[in-house]
């Protein structure tokens, strides 16, 4: 039974799973003039996809260095359930992951005639985690009595980053594209401070949940969140 | 590439946010609490004559009656075994006592060479832990207050009744219970069910025995059923109460015809049926008229019954009358069913009924969660013409305190008992204690309470219990017991604690019962499984943290 919360922890720690992508931006080089147009068609909406989520914004260009971004980015992923076998044990791991990020970031292109820019800015992560649930698939025999699964119980534990975060990061592409539509990628952080950890326990399980402290104490070090995404953008 | 410090600050606080898994689990338990049952029933297991040696035959153990389908054997099976002298049960979960619904059922142990023994079990909710004692009486080793007596009488295979007239005369070597049986050969034998037995071709005939208890003595208190000595179950009329019962003789009278237990008769119309002739000792008191019984008072007869907890009443009275040969009073009651049976004062007399009641509490000093487990004896005694009578009853169990969560026995009784004595057995040393008396009411009992307080502050130490591996803490089962013994000796290991359902939260706790800075080998017992852990210091304050290999988690059910 105490592979169950191994099994548990290590599910969880799928959030801290790290998705490496590789850019191919194209940025053109033109006159200064040219490639970076002032005080006209400045506004841009945005679409994105990668971790931590799909996303939508909206990006306004301050002037040639400078854009500013609000935007929005969610995923939801529930019910992802698989059986797997565990020293002869079967148990059932359903997971589910949610995400919900409120994004303010300014862009600094540090060149005006490269693609490459800088990001910070700060988010709103709202019950951004993971939560999973382990239990054993099948009774289990004491003598002539069948103690069943739910006698035995679950752990049910819930890691949770909510509150606000600042962010740091680099790409390449630009917020309000110099043609009616850009793409880009952008690598980051966000520095969340680590998650608050609920732990809810069962049956034969159930003191597990006292360790709820102790989980929070060693994921304290997983402040940073990562932010890997590529986007595609709109001018307006 | 002024800018190129900046990207390597960000390259390395992107690799941070990956850091390795494996740390999340430092210093983090799996707890698992065997909680798959809760309510948990040891029996002690011991000779009556000689408690102190293991009882060398085989005891089946088997457990009877209304929710006796809810019972287990500790390892949850319904192999009932005797494990190293205790019987360890459990409650299977789902069957549990709910409020208003007890369990009741009975435990019966046999032996070869010794008498059968009973023991009534009741549970309620929240009683998670019940212990008791079983003292089997041997048959081939009595005491001076116990007779027994085996008789045979040849059977008419024709009528199945006696072919002779079949008289018994029995009593204890001490004289003080004696009973004379005349069984008839009118008489016809019944089996539980009421019908009558037929005897086999080359039939062994009527088996007759007769166990006499003289309850002046302690050793024949205890082999009085249920394992209660004389506070028993009494039903009269439509009552029901816990009595502590006058000293007399009390007498178990079983037959048989080819095995086939007689439970009742039939018959004997012509010959008033199965007459006994039960001598009044002399000096026995008549608690009606407060002085010794004399020819023309009535006594009254009651009865407990295989399968009974309760003695009945009998509804009928017969008067004393006195041999006019040597001048001893005596009563000759008939006898209807097989049982245990014992005179009384007569039917019609209501006496006023006092309430009594013994226990204990363990005195912690403060030290908190403190408690000794052990047993005690209760002695109710007066005095009746110059001579102390006295009555003894066993108390065990896990003593903390609070005396009202603590085991206890209340009791009814007519007389006023001039001395009560709460004092331990052999399992609680009394050079280590203070032991003070003190009185209580309980919900309207006059409590006699034993203070037990520890001479010297005992020292507080816990334990944290790991499977395997330091990931996987878990709480022992409930019904585990911890031995001890000093390290280097040769004494006996002795008992410590109990796990329970109640304690088994309470990881640190005060140990009357050990020294501090002494060392000690430590055993582990649950059903037929054995741990030891040899020559462990005891330290004051200290967490013990035992790991157990999987194979041992496995035996105790973890």
């Amino acid at each position: 039974m105490k592979k169950f919360a191994y099994t548990l922890l290590l599910a969880g720690l799928g959030l801290s799973t790290v998705f490496a992508q590789e850019s191919n931006d194209s940025t053109a080089s033109t006159t200064k003039a040219d490639k970076y147009p002032m005080w006209k068609n400045r506004s841009a909406i945005g679409l994105s996809a990668g971790l931590p989520g799909f996303g939508i914004d909206y990006a306004y260009n301050i002037n040639r260095s400078l854009n500013v971004r609000a935007g929005f980015l969610a995923f939801s992923f529930n019910d992802f359930n698989t059986d797997m076998d565990i020293s002869g044990q079967s148990v059932n791991v359903n997971a589910n992951l949610n995400s919900t990020v409120f994004d303010l970031m300014l862009e600094y292109h540090p060149t005006t005639n490269k693609a490459f820019k800088l990001v910070a800015g700060l988010s709103y992560l709202n019950n951004v985690g993971v939560n999973t649930l382990v239990l054993l698939n099948d009774d289990i025999g004491y003598g002539d009595l069948i103690i069943n699964n739910e006698e035995i119980g679950d752990i049910d534990i819930t890691l949770d980053y909510t509150g606000i975060a600042p962010y740091l990061g680099f790409g390449f592409g630009r917020a309000v594209p110099k043609k009616r539509a850009g793409f880009g990628i952008e690598l980051g952080a966000y520095y969340a401070g680590g998650p608050d950890v609920t732990i809810v326990a069962s049956g034969m399980l159930e003191n597990t949940s006292e360790e709820e402290q102790q989980l929070e104490d060693n994921l304290a070090s997983y402040a940073w969140i990562p932010r890997a995404m590529m986007r595609l953008t709109i001018k307006l | 590439m002024k800018h190129k410090y900046l990207y390597l600050f960000l390259a390395a606080m992107f690799a941070f946010s990956c850091t390795k898994p494996d740390d999340i689990l430092d210093d983090f338990q799996v707890h698992i609490s065997p909680t798959f049952y809760k309510y948990v029933v040891e029996i002690d297991v011991e000779d009556l004559t000689d408690p102190s040696t293991p009882i060398a035959k085989n005891v089946n153990v088997s457990v009877v009656g209304d929710n006796a389908a809810a019972v287990y054997n500790i390892d949850g099976t319904k192999n009932f075994k005797v494990n190293f002298g205790t019987l360890q049960l459990m409650i299977a979960k789902g069957n549990e006592p709910t409020a208003g619904n007890p369990l009741r059922f009975r435990v019966v142990f046999e032996a070869d060479g010794y008498q059968k023994t009973e023991l009534p079990m009741l549970i309620s909710t929240e009683d998670y832990f019940l212990a008791d004692v079983a003292q089997m009486l041997n048959l081939n080793n009595l005491p001076n207050s116990i007779g027994t007596k085996t008789a045979n009488g040849g059977i008419d295979p024709t009528t199945n009744t006696l072919s002779q007239p079949l008289v018994i005369n029995t009593g204890s070597p001490d004289s003080t219970s004696r009973i004379q049986m005349t069984i008839p050969t009118d008489v016809k034998f019944l089996d539980e069910n009421g019908n009558e037995i037929t005897a086999k071709r080359n039939s062994t005939g009527l088996n007759v025995n007769i166990l006499s208890l003289s309850d002046t003595s302690q050793s024949a208190q205890q082999a009085m059923p249920n394992g209660t000595g004389l506070v028993q179950i009494v039903k009269e009329g439509n009552n029901t109460d816990t009595l502590l019962l006058q000293q007399t003789g009390t007498f178990n009278i079983t037959m048989d015809i080819d095995g086939v237990p007689v439970r009742g008769f039939s018959g004997g119309k012509m010959s008033g049926g199965v007459t006994t002739r039960i001598p009044i000792p002399a000096g026995s008191e008549n608690p009606e008229f407060g002085r010794e019984y004399q020819e023309g008072d009535s006594v009254g007869l009651m009865s407990l019954s295989e399968g009974d907890v309760a003695w009945d009443v009998e509804n009928r009275s017969f008067v004393v009358q006195k041999d006019p040969a040597t001048g001893d009073l005596f009563v000759d009651p008939t006898i209807t069913h097989l049982s245990w049976w014992r005179w009384r004062w007569r039917r019609w007399w209501r006496p006023v009924y006092r309430r009594y009641g013994a226990g204990a509490y363990y005195a912690d000093n403060g030290t908190g969660n403190g408690s000794i487990n052990g047993a005690l004896w209760t002695r109710f005694s007066y005095r009746y013409f110059g001579w102390w009578r006295s009555s003894w009853f066993r108390i065990r169990g896990s003593f903390g305190p609070n005396y009202a969560f603590n085991p206890k026995r209340l009791i009814t009784t007519t007389r006023t008992y001039s001395s009560i004595q709460v004092f331990p057995s052999s399992s609680i040393n009394p050079a280590n204690f203070n032991l003070t008396y003190e009185t209580a009411n309980y919900f309207g009992y006059s409590m006699r309470l034993l203070k037990i307080e520890p001479k010297v502050t005992p020292p507080s130490i816990g334990y944290r219990l790991y499977c395997g591996s330091s990931n996987t803490l878990v709480s022992p089962p409930a019904g585990v017991k911890m031995y001890f013994k000093k390290t280097g000796t040769t004494d006996q290991y002795e008992h410590l604690y109990t796990f329970t359902q109640s304690n088994v939260g309470v990881t640190f706790a005060a140990f009357p019962k050990l020294e501090n800075n002494v060392n000690y080998d430590f055993r582990a017992q649950l059903g037929e499984t054995q741990k030891d852990t040899s020559n462990v210091k005891v330290i004051d304050g200290t967490i013990y943290e035992i790991t157990m290999p999987n194979s041992a988690c496995n035996e105790l059910g973890l």
